[in-house]
């Protein structure tokens, strides 16, 4: 009896002392991950995601480069949801507050650019939906159904918030104070993020031509105090102030790259809309941007330098026809050498100086400012032709490389036909076509025409938009486009909405679009 | 009379032992009982020792062994027998009971591993005997319990070292019991020959003692504990089966090579041909016509570099049956057990080898069970129970949708353009070790590279055991010490050699990765038992008890980023820096709990438990929660007399509140993983982040804390490795309380002709919630959802047992059937707050299991609607499809004996229900099925093939296809509206006429199929799951060293019925759940063979 004692006090004790060290409250926490961060990697995040990439669907709605095989994509205009941008806002709040609780004064660096990511982040889901929650959102449990602004507001807001984002950098630039870090654009270079609020506003301003006479937003007047007072707005004074978004390897690479021209270098090709449009103006970007249809040059012998060997696809085509026309090189691709043949192509531009141009343009000719309407307009040409390469003074040529079909290795350059396409600027711009006219409405398309071009593969949704406010290229519809053939004008809000903020969601469905979420309304910013 | 022979023999063996037993007192006594009728031994009858709790059964030869005093009482009880009392020291060699159709006493084991009387019993519990899985006996032990429980669906695994989707009442049970002892499972590490019974305890009720874990009921295994007589037996049993003959194979179409719009040719296989067809291509390519065609074996011109054309055949027919083989199985067995005055041992060793039928694959299971007890006193039992099962393969097979997929490859994204043949040297001359040889170099491989040279290993040690202590205090009291352990340590490997190329792979430079995880859980527990009877009416039996659980986990994964040299899988191995990911987690859970059982004379048995859980997984303002049950039983006929065909009824009901936690019962391979290296954007918040953007994720037992309640920040490094944070996407109450499930149960058991005919009903309510939701809102709020506890579903379901005897002629044949047939229903009955509509579509009342997904628009008759160009318009959102769940499941277990032989076969399905078939879509989409190339389709698409110019065949440049598909159009340029649920709001302005629009097959295909509504399937279906021809040696043939021989031929999903062929290529088997959409599935099998069980 005795040993079977001390066996089983053996055994009470090895069970008690298998110890219990740690508190139910440590053990409840999870270890693996923090729970405080500094207000730079929150930044870097909040940069990383409000950069649009080419290779989206923008460039399907923009009509540029387009699907030909369903299996991957259409280029149906059914849209979904909008972009969905309030967790990167709600991290643009937690920056801010990590900024302050590391010791920066109420006005820093961290929360002026947060003035400016709402106006940017949320007037970027206005134009895409319409009205949507801005004053009651971003405020967690305490507002768990926010009501909608409507979308006059949401852009009257972000005006406000780029001045003052403006006038905060402006003093923190007076006092030498910059704690910023983690900046992917501008290297932590306040400076050039003042250039970047003052020339946003200059594009949020263009979004709002429909409503100028709205005597409530001084739209004409907001922009001309930009124009005028480069001292206290400053503005882009060149594509060295882009606000763009530069591929790196081998961490981030361009959407089109070697390691996938295998995959997806046959499964979109060039659209009508675009390739024509260059076509029309004889421009040479086209053999910068593209290749001759194959068909055309080996099949029927056309030149590979001649612009009638180019062809894009009628986005409106039936996609199976477009597919087997595709197979048979009748379409042109993305030129090869530009996009394909490395792994950083070109950066995409989020916001830039060549649009910042026709926007001013735009505005002169308009008569919103005081300035040479054809003076910007040029600007813009060259600084686009510049981008690739092209020269814009005197007699000059442009190197165009075509990939050889049944060549193996799109980064060898022994694959690639070359050829000199002799360019001259002057003759280029003293085509009726290009020539900023005298007539202010054909001057206007031209202005808008040559920001199209200027925009391919950047800026996101712009030229969808700058179709959507102007017109301008003519977008074409047919089967290829769905939506019983309507270029759809807005896009849905997020899928949430309907269940969990019902009644704001069908209020706003009410004042905007009889109470549809409807793709096909048409919203403020456009009536 | 062969039986008497041995039987008289053994009963002469053990009236020695027994004489010289008898000397002294106090010691274990031994009989053998048979019954009445048939002269046959009893097996699982229940002996005990009359104002103690000991209690033992009869073996499957009617043999005992029990420890009692000389004068003490034995009460021997067993179902449809008669109860009774014999003396300890009287005569046991044969005690013989009396069938009694009154007397119901069967035993089962319950929660903790407490034994109670069936009649007694206020809820639903189902045992199985392990000897019914061992002979026709599935790849994995769990498989086997498919239709031998109402309630209770299985869902076999098709592959190789998955696991089975084992679902109760609809919801997954993840918690196995062994011996009283909840064990961390993957259910592989569960020997089938060392189990003596699984029982399935069906309610929160039955599981509430164990607590969260057990909320959707628990599997408890009883394991053999040793021979119940002196001395020592050894058994041996021998599985061996093959894998042949296919119930389910892809339906694949043989006519039409790989490319893009009927043309191919290969120019370096990496879509270097014009058009980009010779990479990544569908199967969309020529007709097979012997035409000249440039292939990946065609010669090259040495001058010119051209490569010339060679004969395009279908020289790859029936690829895939030709690169399978034969599977294999063979399960041994090999267990001695012994036992003598105060021991008990038993010893037991198990290997298990399957090969797979996919070449260059198989696992291996080895199994060491050892069982032991030893009494060093009357009143103190110790008794021990150690597994250990180590699963090793250095490759099994990854069938997960991808280019890592040998269907992928095989089935569905090439053609039949390529012979398998070919494959099988598939090195390049050169670039042995570099470059592989197929067809195609950019996103398919060959499959025999990728079996022998792409090599996942998986290794796994796994140990349960435990040491208890019991002891008697009095005849009433007793008290068990016990303590416990499961843990396993586990490393997963791949190997992936250079010009393997998976999605977020595609550099060619292969990889090497491991993934480790260790699991180590202890629970410890001390429980105090009584049972006291009052003026023999009141019988009071219960305990109460206490448990701590404490739990530790950690796990990295790590991975190369490419290798310098081929071949050598290694960390230091690797070009870019490694990638590694790590985590870790503890919990500990304290448990306090109760159970009392008060039985009303022959009345009614009362029974209630209740457990407090204390667990860390939660907030600590809300740690503690208490988990109550009752349940009341009555057998009505002992106590009121019935028409004499009802010989048994009993009727019973049960109410109780289970509650849950934020624990996940599996985990991943990195869980809150960031890394992008690799080319995937893991989530980084959750345990099942797959740091691959391919492949199978593996999820392993847990059972430990999700960290779902806290919030966090998420880093990693999008942008040219520079660190970023992100907050959380989730709102958290702070107040946020486990998820409550109650559950109702109501049911009767009634036995007819003697119990001959049996018949037991259940009903169950469940209602689930408030539970922890975590309830998508507005974003607008800057977080896309709050976790709180909401939403309420009610559960409702019916489970129907008959079980019926309709032959019975002793010593002739006998015939004996089980049916089961269950059903249930789960309903939407409170949603979160201010919430009129959950996940956009659902309402109150609505079936949660409602499948909204893409779908044509359609005429208010039904048809389809075009476009101008032919082809269908979707519905601009989700629309309803059907029910997920079946609408009910059913099976059928005849046994028939005869003279020493016995047949066994069951049938068993599941009828209602839908799902999409993915395989369908896919097969379609890329034209490798056979119905794009039959019928109306088929002749289309030869004609687009004529008419492709580059085909040269009947070149026609303005020819845009052939194909009408059904359905109209509308003909009056009207636009078509839809509202915010995918209505047609203007039928009445729109006019429609039939479409005559022809259209080219791929895109239509690739259209129509790749709406969802077009892959719809029923989940109907029924199998042949098991046939068993077994026979007896006559034991004159035995010898005398050997009891007993049982020789079976055994045969396992022999037959698969489903009515819609075109569906046949996936085998429902697998998706018991409410399932969206099937995965890619290996073909399954028929499986036969024989089975030998010695006992010495």
């Amino acid at each position: 009896m005795k040993k079977i004692n001390i066996l089983l006090t053996a055994i009470f004790l090895i069970v008690v002392s298998s110890g219990c060290k740690k508190s139910f409250s440590d053990l409840n926490q999870n270890n693996n991950k923090p729970t405080s961060v500094p207000p730079s990697l929150l930044f870097t995040g909040v940069l990383v995601d409000m950069h649009d990439e080419p290779g989206q669907s923008s460039e399907i709605y923009g009509q540029y480069y387009i699907y030909n095989y369903d299996y991957y994509g259409n280029n149906q205009y059914n849209f979904g949801s909008g972009s969905n941008y309030y967790s990167t806002l709600e991290n643009v709040i937690k920056m801010e507050a990590a900024a302050i609780s590391t010791g920066s004064s109420a006005v820093n660096s961290y929360s002026a650019l947060g003035k400016f990511f709402r106006a940017f982040l949320f007037t970027k889901m206005s134009l895409q939906m319409g009205d949507i929650p801005m004053t009651q959102a971003l405020q967690g449990t305490a507002v768990l159904t926010p009501a909608y602004d409507a979308q006059k507001a949401v852009f009257k807001n972000a005006l406000a918030l780029l001045d003052t984002a403006n006038t905060n950098i402006g003093s923190l630039i007076a006092k030498g104070a910059n704690d910023l870090a983690g900046d992917i654009y501008y290297g932590n270079d306040i400076k050039k993020w003042q250039k970047a609020v003052n020339t946003f506003k200059l594009r949020l301003l263009i979004h709002l031509s429909k409503k100028v006479t709205d005597a409530d937003l001084n739209i004409t007047q907001q922009f001309a105090a930009i124009y005028n007072d480069p001292a206290k707005y400053p503005i882009f004074t060149g594509v060295a102030d882009d606000l763009q978004y530069n591929f790196v390897t081998p961490t981030n690479y361009y959407p089109d790259n070697p390691a996938n021209y295998g995959f997806n270098g046959g499964r979109k090709n060039m659209s009508l809309t675009h390739i024509g449009l260059l076509k029309q103006l004889s421009d040479p970007r086209l053999f910068i941007v593209a290749e001759p249809a194959r068909y055309y040059v080996d099949n029927l012998g056309q030149k590979d330098t001649s612009f009638s060997s180019f062809y894009g696809a009628d986005p409106g085509s039936d996609l199976g026809v477009m597919y087997a026309d595709a197979t048979a090189g009748k379409y042109s691709f993305l030129n090869r050498k530009h996009f394909y043949s490395t792994y950083t192509a070109e950066p995409a531009v989020q916001l830039g100086y060549i649009e910042m141009c026709f926007n001013i343009a735009e505005a002169a000719n308009r008569g919103w400012i005081t300035a040479n309407a054809e003076d910007w307009y040029l600007k813009g040409v060259k600084a686009s032709m510049a981008f690739y390469g092209i020269g814009t003074t005197g007699a000059t040529s442009v190197a165009a490389y075509f990939y050889r079909p049944g060549s193996t290795d799109v980064t060898n350059l022994q694959n690639y036909d070359v050829r000199s396409i002799p360019f001259n600027f002057t003759d280029y711009y003293a085509q009726s076509a290009v020539k900023y006219s005298s007539t202010s409405a054909t001057a206007l398309t031209q202005i808008l025409q040559q920001k199209y071009l200027a925009l391919f593969r950047q800026a996101g949704l712009e030229s969808y938009y700058t179709y959507r406010r102007t017109g301008v290229p003519a977008f074409t519809t047919g089967t290829g486009t769905g939506n019983s053939g309507r270029i759809a004008t807005r896009f849905k809000y997020s899928a949430s909405e309907q269940s969990a903020n019902t009644q704001n969601y069908n209020a706003a469905l009410t004042a905007q679009f009889n109470g549809v979420d409807d793709i096909n309304g048409v919203m403020w910013l456009l009536k | 009379m062969k039986h008497h022979t041995s039987f008289l023999r053994r009963t002469m063996l053990l009236l020695c032992l027994f004489i010289t037993a008898v000397a002294n007192a106090q010691k274990p006594v031994t009989g053998h009982i048979t019954s009445s009728e048939d002269q046959k031994p009893v097996a699982g009858a229940t002996v005990s020792v009359k104002g103690s709790t000991k209690l033992t059964s009869s073996d499957q030869n009617g043999d005992f062994s029990i420890s009692a005093d000389n004068d003490a009482v034995l009460l021997v009880t067993s179902v449809g027998f008669a109860n009774r009392e014999i003396k300890a020291s009287g005569n046991l060699n044969n005690i013989i009971l009396s069938t009694d159709a009154r007397n119901l006493n069967e035993v089962v084991v319950t929660a903790l591993g407490i034994r109670k009387e069936t009649k007694r019993l206020g809820y639903a519990v189902q045992e199985v005997k392990g000897e019914d899985l061992t002979k026709a006996r599935d790849a994995n032990p769990i498989s086997g319990l498919t239709g031998k429980v109402a309630g209770l669906s299985v869902g076999p695994n098709a592959e190789l070292l998955r696991k089975p989707l084992v679902l109760l009442r609809g919801n997954e049970i993840t918690l196995y019991v062994v011996d009283g002892i909840p064990i961390s499972s993957d259910t592989w590490n569960i020997s089938p020959d060392d189990i003596e019974s699984y029982t399935v305890l069906k309610g929160p009720s039955a599981a509430a003692l164990y607590g969260s874990r057990a909320q959707n009921g628990a599997i408890l295994i009883s394991t053999k504990k040793g021979s119940k007589r002196k001395g020592f037996t050894v058994e041996f049993n021998s599985s061996n089966v093959i894998d042949k003959g296919f119930l389910a194979f892809p339906r694949t179409q043989d006519l039409y090579g790989g490319g893009e719009n009927t043309y191919y040719q290969f120019v370096d296989g990496k879509g270097g041909a014009p058009g980009g067809v010779d990479g990544d291509y569908d199967v969309w390519g020529p007709y097979f016509n012997g035409q000249l065609i440039p292939q990946y074996d065609s010669p090259v011109d040495p001058v010119t570099g051209v490569r010339k054309g060679t004969p395009y055949v279908a020289r790859g027919k029936d690829n895939l049956k030709r690169f399978l083989q034969t599977g294999f199985q063979t399960t041994n067995n090999l267990s001695l057990s012994a036992s003598g005055e105060n021991y008990n041992l038993r010893f037991s060793l198990s290997h298990s080898y399957q090969k797979s039928y996919i070449p260059n694959n198989y696992l291996n299971i080895t199994n060491f069970n050892m069982y032991g007890s030893y009494n060093p006193t009357p009143r103190l039992k110790i008794e021990s129970n150690l597994n250990f099962n180590r699963q090793y393969t250095p490759n099994f097979p990854d069938v997960d949708y991808g280019p890592n997929s040998l269907l992928y490859n095989i089935s569905v994204w090439t053609g039949a353009d390529w012979d398998v043949d070919q494959m099988k040297n598939y090195w390049q001359p050169g670039k042995v070790g570099t470059q592989s040889i197929f067809a195609e170099y950019q996103r398919y491989h060959n499959p025999y590279f990728q079996v022998n040279e792409w090599l996942r290993g998986h290794y796994k040690n796994d140990v349960y055991g435990y040491v208890s202590a019991n002891y008697k205090v009095n005849s009433h009291i007793n008290t068990t010490l016990r303590t416990q352990i499961t843990t396993y340590g586990l490393l997963r490997t791949e190997k992936m050699p250079f010009s393997a190329h998976p999605y977020g792979r595609e550099g060619n430079q292969g990889d090497y990765r491991e993934d480790r995880r260790n699991l180590f859980e202890n629970n410890t527990e001390l429980q105090v038992n009584a049972n006291y009877t009052i003026k023999n009416f009141l019988n009071l039996s219960g305990l109460v008890g206490g448990n701590i659980r404490s739990f530790n986990y950690n796990s990295n994964w790590t991975s190369t980023d490419y290798l310098n040299v081929p071949n050598v899988y290694s960390f230091s191995n690797s070009k870019n820096p490694v990638q590694s990911s790590s985590f870790s987690s503890d919990m500990r859970v304290l448990s306090a709990y109760y159970s009392l059982d008060a039985t009303f004379g022959n009345f009614a048995t009362i029974s209630t438990t209740g457990r407090v859980d204390k667990s860390s997984a939660m907030p600590v303002n809300n740690n503690s929660f208490f988990y109550p049950s009752v349940s009341v039983s009555s057998v009505v006929s002992d106590y009121i007399q019935l028409p004499a065909i009802i010989s048994f009824f009993k009727v019973r009901g049960s109410f109780a509140s289970v509650r849950s936690v934020a624990t996940q019962a599996t985990i991943g391979p990195a869980p809150f993983n960031t890394i992008t290296a690799l080319n995937t954007n893991p989530s980084g918040k959750s345990l099942y982040d797959n740091p691959l953007g391919y492949g199978n994720v593996y999820n392993s037992p847990y059972d430990g804390p999700d960290y779902s309640l806290l919030p966090f920040y998420s880093t990693s490094k999008p942008y040219n490795s520079q660190p970023a944070a992100y907050n959380t996407t989730s709102l958290y109450d702070p107040n946020i309380k486990t998820s409550l499930r109650v559950n109702y149960e109501e049911g009767f058991d009634i036995k007819f002709l003697k119990n001959r005919l049996g018949f037991s009903a259940t009903a169950f309510q469940y209602v689930d919630g408030p539970s922890i939701l975590n309830n998508p809102i507005s974003t607008a709020t800057g977080f896309s959802t709050y976790i709180l506890n909401a939403l309420k579903t009610k559960k409702t379901g019916y489970e129907f047992s008959l079980s019926g005897t309709p032959v019975k002629n002793p010593g002739g044949l006998s015939w004996e059937v089980l049916l089961n047939w269950s059903t249930y229903k789960d309903v939407y009955k409170e949603l979160p707050p201010g919430q009129s509509l959950y996940r956009t579509f659902f309402q109150v009342g609505d079936r949660i299991d409602k499948l909204y997904s893409s779908a044509f628009a359609r005429t208010q008759d039904g048809q389809i609607i075009n476009d101008a160009s032919g082809k269908p318009v979707r519905t601009n959102v989700s629309r309803f499809l059907g029910n997920l769940n079946s609408d009910y499941s059913w099976s059928v277990y005849n046994k028939f004996n005869y003279k020493g032989f016995t047949l066994g076969f069951q049938f068993d399905g599941r009828v209602g229900g839908v799902t999409v078939d993915y395989m369908h879509i896919k097969t379609m989409q890329g034209g490798r099925n056979l119905e794009t190339a039959e019928g109306a389709l088929g002749a289309a698409r030869y004609k687009d093939w004529q008419a492709f110019p580059a085909n040269n065949i009947s070149p026609d440049p303005t020819y845009k296809g052939s194909y009408v598909g059904e359905g109209v159009v509308v003909s009056n340029n009207t636009a078509i509206n839809f509202d915010n649920n995918g209505n047609i709001t203007n039928y009445k302005d729109l006019q429609f006429a039939q479409n005559k629009q022809v259209a080219l097959v791929q895109d239509y295909v690739s259209k129509y199929y790749g709406t969802d509504e077009a892959n719809l399937m029923s989940k109907t279906f029924a199998k042949l799951r098991e046939v068993t021809i077994g026979y007896d040696v006559p034991a004159k043939y035995l010898g005398k060293h050997i009891s007993k021989i049982t020789v079976s031929l055994v045969g396992r999903n022999l037959l698969y019925f489903y009515k819609d062929k075109r569906f046949k290529d996936v085998d429902l088997d697998q998706y018991p759940q409410g399932l969206s959409l099937t995965s890619l599935q290996s073909p399954t099998t028929r499986r036969y063979g024989f089975n030998l069980n010695f006992t010495f």
